[in-house]
């Protein structure tokens, strides 16, 4: 076996000069066919090859080592008509392209890191990957960029869980199965291995992207739902300051007997930002401040944030700086008012926006700080390297009656990775990444964990029709500096997968892959008594484990049509959930292992363009089967339909934008059951928007929960009732 | 070596196909998923209510809970004791009156008692106590009364006597109940 490795490196070192010699260059511009101005990040792949690149802000572009010989190049990007174009390239020559890009097609779905810590088109993805662009999460007025997140495809909110294609459930953000990146550095919180939006700067934020599926290949532990991708804006080359101000009301409730104030609620915030060049540096700096009446009692918030990026890049080296800050207080209701727990004149059975007497004060301080550093360098020849080092802090304190819990959880990460492409045909990612964790915490105690990976990735492109990529990780879990040889913290995670090119607008994408999430602290050491919930620590926990895959098919239809549908599994070994009992002391929550489930499904995306552009929509619909195998019955907190829609109306500056989420009420929830007071409801949302646009200045106006539906996806919370915002753009 | 190449389409360049009857179908596809229905709704309060009026002030050190249970017939064993329905939420340890509610399906209950549980004793049949019950003649431990539930309406005014240095054990509550 060593041998015949040793062979194949041997024979692929040889065959790189030889194949230096028979390549060629591709370079050129891509250009939009109707005004003749650049078209940037447009994708150029040549096809059969892993050759691919990116347009740049002029629409420049260069290909090198393409193979010569007559080949094909496809071209692509948002908002245009996709074309393939033969090229002839003779060796050791440059063949210089002008390409040019009809602006009327659907929207495909961009760029996309996080699949394969690659830059892709979206359509070369062998996974299901969702891209928010950054106009589609400026149209929402988020608060957060959890607010659009919620949008994408086969994404739920259960109250804090972010929840991709059914994975999670509900945890309270406790040991959440999606990773959480910030520009491709892990960024969950150490102790509950939770999601904080807030640390995200919302107005330098370029795009998200939502990779469905086990990550676990690439990404190690917590990627085993999918992955979450925030990719900040680079620092611009022209100083360019940003505002943002946005403001709103919330409606009365639907109902006249859960009116609790007396008093219009209402919530605002501010946002500054400003980038420039400073000599070689590129730089942008950031602040914003928010308060929220909320619409239920005790439900304020009050939030601050900054952030800073530096960005120094040579011809072979590219050194980024990102540092964050972000704080919130806010009031922190477990539960809504039962009858006889507050004031109710109306005498009923619950009164969703009040809190229950003793509740009325508790209050969440939270603190979260992070930095990291990240190098690229570019080798001679086909390989570069990128380092990374991070540092990221959650400290928080939370007011329960009398009780006070806190925790205050240190991570420090690094990532070492090499990106290597021997020949046209092969893309070779190869690094390690380690963590250490130090959580200090009255519900928790003191611990530390050590994470230790190995991973690798290969990306061949065979034929002209196929591409395979194949991967695993090895990662290794010492908590409080536990045996290296327990096997339980340990996992191999291999992934495959493939594209097929089926014709110039037909992809087939195929990957199957092993997934795996070691238990957070929380999950392993919460012992605490809080609103009538005792948390009961399970330091027995074992990690999770699970085979998913999926297989898909995506095709342009028509010129104004394009579609996506896949089917997808999850297949878990010792899934992590909240076991809830009612005992006499009250609910008892402890985390354990249900032996064998599943959650497999059904995804289709329809895109469009109609009317010559001026209509642009998606629809997408989601069928999820749950199931816990030990006992027949659905997993909790899973739908089994979630539906998205959205259609945006353009008209010269104007837009009009309407967007609608549904999903089916849960099956199964864990804690109230009661059917008179704990109804399960389906979630229905419609918002309403309309933005002016006039040049750079920007003036918005967004109705959310338009129809002031009232529904809950975790029991006892009521989710926001109708609220109407503004916000004003300004970019100078 | 530099030399500029002309690109030529392809055959399978994409060509726009305009087709109005679909794009008009695929809109009202989007229409139909608007439909609202199924919303929470306000729910009146279905159970009893009342005051619990204590003759003292119970041991704090010593209460671990104190609730109010109702049992739809009065218990003839030990074991018909834990035939209770979804108890009220914990009382008061501290002062001499507190409301209560216990929400409870439409029906007629024969026994609705003041439960005070000991702290440090896990062991139920021992840590409970009756502190008081609901009565015609509005003491603590006299006869039973029963009440009625309505559908979807409060029994209000299930006033209780809760005598907390009187209590009585599980196996003195069945020796006095009839």
């Amino acid at each position: 076996m060593r041998r015949l490795a040793l062979c194949l490196a041997l024979g692929l070192w040889a065959a790189l000069p030889a194949a230096a010699q028979q390549s060629g260059v591709v370079s050129g511009r891509v250009l939009d066919a109707s005004t003749g101005t650049p078209v940037s990040t447009a994708a150029l792949r040549v096809v059969g090859t892993v050759l691919l690149t990116f347009a740049d802000d002029s629409g420049r572009f260069e290909l090198r080592g393409v193979p010569a010989g007559r080949r094909r190049l496809w071209v692509e990007r948002i908002g245009y008509a996709p074309r393939e174009l033969e090229v002839m390239v003779g060796a050791g020559a440059r063949a210089e392209l002008e390409i040019a890009l009809e602006p009327q097609a659907v929207p495909l779905g961009g760029v996309v890191v996080a699949a394969t810590k690659r830059e892709l088109s979206v359509r070369d993805a062998p996974v299901s990957v969702a891209v928010l662009e950054q106009d589609e999460l400026r149209l929402r007025i988020p608060a957060t960029v959890a607010d659009a997140v919620a949008y994408a495809p086969s994404v739920q909110f259960v109250g804090e869980n972010v929840n991709i294609r059914g994975s999670s459930g509900y945890s309270r953000g406790t040991g959440t199965r999606v990773l959480f990146l910030l520009d491709g550095v892990p960024a969950n919180a150490g102790d509950s291995g939770g999601v904080n939006w807030d640390i995200v700067p919302l107005t330098e934020v370029s795009r998200v992207e939502v990779v469905k599926g086990a990550g676990s290949a690439l990404y190690g532990s917590s990627a085993l739902g999918g992955v979450v991708n925030v990719v900040t804006a680079e620092p611009p080359e022209q100083p360019v300051t940003r505002v943002r101000l946005r403001a709103g009301f919330y409606d009365d409730p639907p109902d006249p007997e859960w009116i609790w104030a007396s008093q219009t609620l209402g919530y605002y915030s501010a946002e500054l930002s400003h980038g420039r060049r400073l000599g070689p540096l590129g730089v942008w700096l950031r602040g914003g401040w928010g308060n929220d009446d909320g619409y239920r009692e005790n439900g304020d918030l009050e939030r601050w944030n900054t952030a800073l990026r530096l960005r120094l890049a040579g011809a072979a080296d590219t050194l980024s700086l990102f540092g964050s800050w972000a704080r919130e207080d806010y009031g922190a209701p477990i539960v809504w008012c039962m009858r006889g727990q507050c004031d109710d004149p109306n005498a009923l059975a619950f009164q969703p926006l009040r809190v229950p007497f003793d509740a009325a004060d508790d209050r969440t301080r939270s603190d979260k700080g992070r930095v990291h550093l990240t190098h690229r360098h570019r080798w001679s020849g086909p390989l570069s390297s990128f380092q990374r080092l991070s540092f990221q802090r959650n400290d928080w304190e939370s007011r329960f009656g009398e009780t006070r819990l806190g925790a205050v959880a240190d991570r420090f990460g690094g990532e070492l990775r090499l990106d290597w492409q021997p020949g046209s045909w092969l893309f070779l990612i190869m690094g390690g990444e380690g963590a250490y964790t130090q959580v200090e915490a009255d519900l928790y105690g003191s611990h530390d964990l050590t994470d230790l990976a190995l991973f690798a990735q290969a990306e061949l492109g065979l034929t002209s029709w196929l591409t395979l990529t194949a991967g695993a990780r090895g990662d290794v879990r010492l908590v409080d500096g536990g045996p290296l040889s327990d096997p339980r913290d340990s996992e191999l995670s291999p992934r495959l997968g493939a594209v097929l090119s089926l014709d110039a607008v037909t992809r087939v994408r195929a990957s199957l892959g092993r997934g795996f999430r070691a238990p957070t602290v929380a999950e392993l050491f919460t012992a605490t008594e809080v609103g009538g919930f005792r948390v009961v620590p399970n330091d027995a926990l074992r990690p999770e484990r699970c085979w998913a895959g999926e297989l898909g098919i995506q095709r342009l239809l028509t010129a104004w049509l394009w579609l996506d549908v896949a089917g997808f599994f999850y297949e878990f070994e010792d899934l992590i959930e909240g076991d809830t009992i009612l005992s006499e002391r009250g609910i008892e929550i402890q985390f354990e292992n249900l032996p064998e489930a599943r959650v497999r499904g059904v995804e289709a995306t329809a895109r469009t363009s109609l009317f010559g552009d001026r209509l642009r929509g998606h629809l997408a619909y989601t069928f999820l089967d749950s199931e816990d195998k030990s006992t027949g019955e659905p997993l909790a907190y899973r739908p089994q339909h979630l539906l998205t829609a959205s259609g945006t109306l353009l008209f010269r500056g104007l837009e009009i934008g309407v967007d609608y989420r549904y999903a089916s009420a849960f099956d199964r929830v864990q804690v109230f059951t009661d059917p008179r007071t704990d109804a399960l409801v389906p979630m229905r949302e419609l918002d309403i928007g309309l933005a002016y646009r006039l040049g750079h200045q920007t003036i918005r106006f967004i109705v959310d929960n338009a129809l002031n539906y009232a529904y809950t996806t975790i029991e006892r919370n009521l989710e926001p009732i109708r609220r109407y915002t503004a916000a004003l753009e300004l970019e100078f | 070596m530099h030399s500029s190449f002309s690109a030529a389409p392809v055959s399978s360049d994409f060509k726009p196909v305009r087709n109005r009857n679909l794009q008009l179908g695929f809109l009202l596809a989007l229409a139909l998923c608007a439909a609202c229905a199924d919303a929470l709704d306000p729910v009146p309060f279905q159970g009893v209510s009342g005051i619990l009026t204590y003759l003292s002030e119970p041991d704090s050190a010593s209460t671990d809970w104190i609730r109010v249970l109702a049992y739809r017939d009065l218990p003839q064993g030990e074991l018909d004791l834990l035939a209770f329905e979804p108890p009220s939420d914990t009382l008061p340890r501290q002062g001499l009156s507190a409301p209560y509610v216990v929400a409870l399906e439409p029906e007629e209950y024969a026994w609705l008692v003041v439960v005070w549980k000991e702290r440090g004793n896990d062991n139920l049949l021992e840590a409970l106590r009756a502190a008081g019950w609901y009565t015609a003649s509005g003491d603590a431990f006299s006869a039973p009364a029963s009440f009625r539930v309505a559908a979807d309406s409060e029994s209000a005014g299930i006033n209780v006597i809760a005598d907390f240095e009187n209590m009585l054990t599980i196996a003195e509550v069945l020796e006095v109940l009839p």
